[in-house]
């Protein structure tokens, strides 16, 4: 009964965040040049770990249809099929978790730190909302870089998968040429959708988790770990339900099936 | 010190009590208190009573449950919130966790309140910082983070940064919590030269009755004594330490036995 209602607790929270993020950015109290700031500390020091992580994605994909193609003789389909799946639903996801890991658990400590050396109460003591000046640059700078990054690291997938495809013997031109036959506007589409709506998961779910904490060194331990696992849940159980969603507009538009 | 409205008080609160969210007793309880302009005020009792709480209440920081809190006679509840904005600028505190912010140097630290909260130029804010540092003998360190330099100077600083939008009232949150006696004693010289250049109404709130003591010798401080979110006396320091209350007694006297443990076994 304490789980259920600490979830709802939680999940009130962050929608109230939420709330308060789309409508303070709407009152145009966004300050742009802490956004600029803030992406150049989670956004640009992650993108080493995308690029290393968006190119093994793509190339562990490539090995695993390769596996199954062989079966049927049909390995040219093999960038086609990847690169799709990757685009789809395993870039994304992957990509997502790293990012909840480095991004998130960052911000999350950070906002956490602050809450508990009181330096979130100095701003309340100037009279001033520390959601609009500390959190409202963190939000859009995670959700950003979040997005930034996903897309960049779904492109180093393709690559990934075009570069490992060498070392399995199937041509890369060949597999760069299968791409377009199979992945469609859509999954593109959908791709870059899951990426801001993870994006916009982990810079909610960190900064609500950060904002909270309480209790010293061990508050902001608990107030990451609760940051990871909100993040991880969050983002298969959005992936499930946009995959749905995905796959009922197909039907009902009769867009390209894959 | 006393209560009730008189033309001399500039901060006050009536009835206040308080409870975090969650907890099932209140820590401040039917609260009421009222500070004059140049007074010395110590709030002085056993950890966990409600002093910090009672600050926060005081300082904004927290919204209590019921009662009010006066800023020169105008309930800050019923202020708008620019109007509440531009009265609490007139209260500084310092934090018991230094709340400095770590991501900006010691200079950037006040600064920061200066920019967002007056219109002065960027030379003016940087002038009026630097006599803050300079007020607090930590201007060598300008250009340092928080974090590079010790817990005394930290304090200064957040001393310097309480000063820096010229207050009325200062409240101090455990000023010497942490630090060597010597140190202790630095911080306890600066509050006593910054109450007598400024003539700020000052609240500190301790656990250390030395504390106390050493600046009552220097200054008509007066003493309230805190216990589970109600002050049990106000009075000058050496009443308090004449008093037989049995709290007081254990605590002024720091015997193991009496009321206080029975509420550490709680």
């Amino acid at each position: 009964m304490e789980y259920i209602l600490n979830l709802t607790k939680t999940l009130g929270g962050m929608i109230l965040l939420a709330e308060k993020w789309i409508k303070l950015t709407f009152q145009g109290k966004t300050r742009w040049g802490f956004v600029i700031d803030q992406i150049f500390q989670v956004g640009v020091k992650s993108l080493g770990m995308t690029l290393i992580a968006g190119m093994f994605v793509g190339a562990i994909m490539a090995l695993q249809i390769d596996v199954q193609l062989k079966d049927f003789g049909a390995e040219s389909f093999l960038g086609g099929l990847s690169t799709s799946t990757t685009l789809r639903n395993v870039g994304p996801v992957l990509i997502a978790f790293l990012l909840s890991g480095k991004v998130g658990a960052y911000t999350s400590a950070e906002l956490g730190t602050m809450e508990v050396t009181e330096q979130l109460n100095a701003i309340r003591l100037l009279g001033a909302d520390p959601v609009e000046y500390i959190i409202l640059p963190r939000i859009w700078a995670v959700i950003i870089s979040s997005f930034l990054l996903l897309i960049v690291g779904l492109m180093v997938t393709i690559l990934g998968g075009v570069l490992f495809s060498q070392f399995i013997g199937v041509n890369a031109l060949s597999y760069i040429q299968n791409i377009p036959r199979i992945v469609t506007g859509w999954s593109i589409v959908l791709s870059v959708v899951k990426s801001f709506v993870f994006g916009t998961l982990i810079a909610i779910v960190s900064c609500y988790k950060g904002y909270t904490a309480r209790g010293g060194a061990v508050g902001v331990g608990t107030a990451v770990q609760s940051c990871a696992v909100t993040n991880l849940i969050l983002i298969i159980f959005t992936d499930f339900f946009l995959s749905m969603i995905s796959s009922l507009l197909q039907e009902l538009f009769q867009v390209g099936y894959l | 010190m006393g209560i009730g409205v008189n033309e001399n008080e500039v901060l006050s609160a009536k009835d206040l009590s308080f409870t975090f969210s969650g907890a099932s007793k209140s820590v401040i309880h039917h609260l009421s208190i009222s500070l004059n302009r140049s007074e010395v005020f110590f709030l002085v009792g056993p950890s966990g009573m409600g002093k910090t709480t009672l600050l926060k209440v005081l300082a904004g920081i927290l919204i209590p449950q019921s009662g009010e809190v006066f800023f020169q006679g105008a309930p800050l509840n019923q202020l708008s919130r620019r109007e509440r904005r531009i009265v609490l600028q007139r209260v500084a505190m310092t934090f018991q966790r230094s709340g400095l912010f770590d991501s900006l140097s010691v200079l950037e630290n006040l600064t920061f309140p200066l920019k967002e909260l007056t219109h002065l130029s960027n030379q003016q804010c940087l002038d009026l910082a630097r006599k803050a540092l300079h007020q607090v003998e930590i201007f060598e360190s300008e250009s340092k983070f928080p974090y590079e330099i010790s817990g005394g100077m930290q304090k200064r600083l957040g001393i310097a940064r309480a000063l820096v939008l010229q207050p009325e009232v200062i409240l101090y949150d455990d000023p010497t919590a942490g630090l060597d006696p010597v140190t202790s004693r630095h911080i306890i010289d600066l509050i006593i030269q910054v109450q007598k250049e400024k003539n700020n109404a000052t609240l500190i709130a301790t656990s250390d009755l030395d504390l106390a003591l050493q600046v009552s010798r220097k200054t008509s401080a007066k003493i309230g004594f805190l216990f589970e979110g109600q002050l049990l006396q106000v009075s000058t320091v050496s009443d308090l330490l004449n008093s037989n209350h049995p709290v007081i007694y254990q605590f002024t006297r720091g015997l193991s036995e009496g009321p206080l443990s029975a509420v550490d076994d709680l």
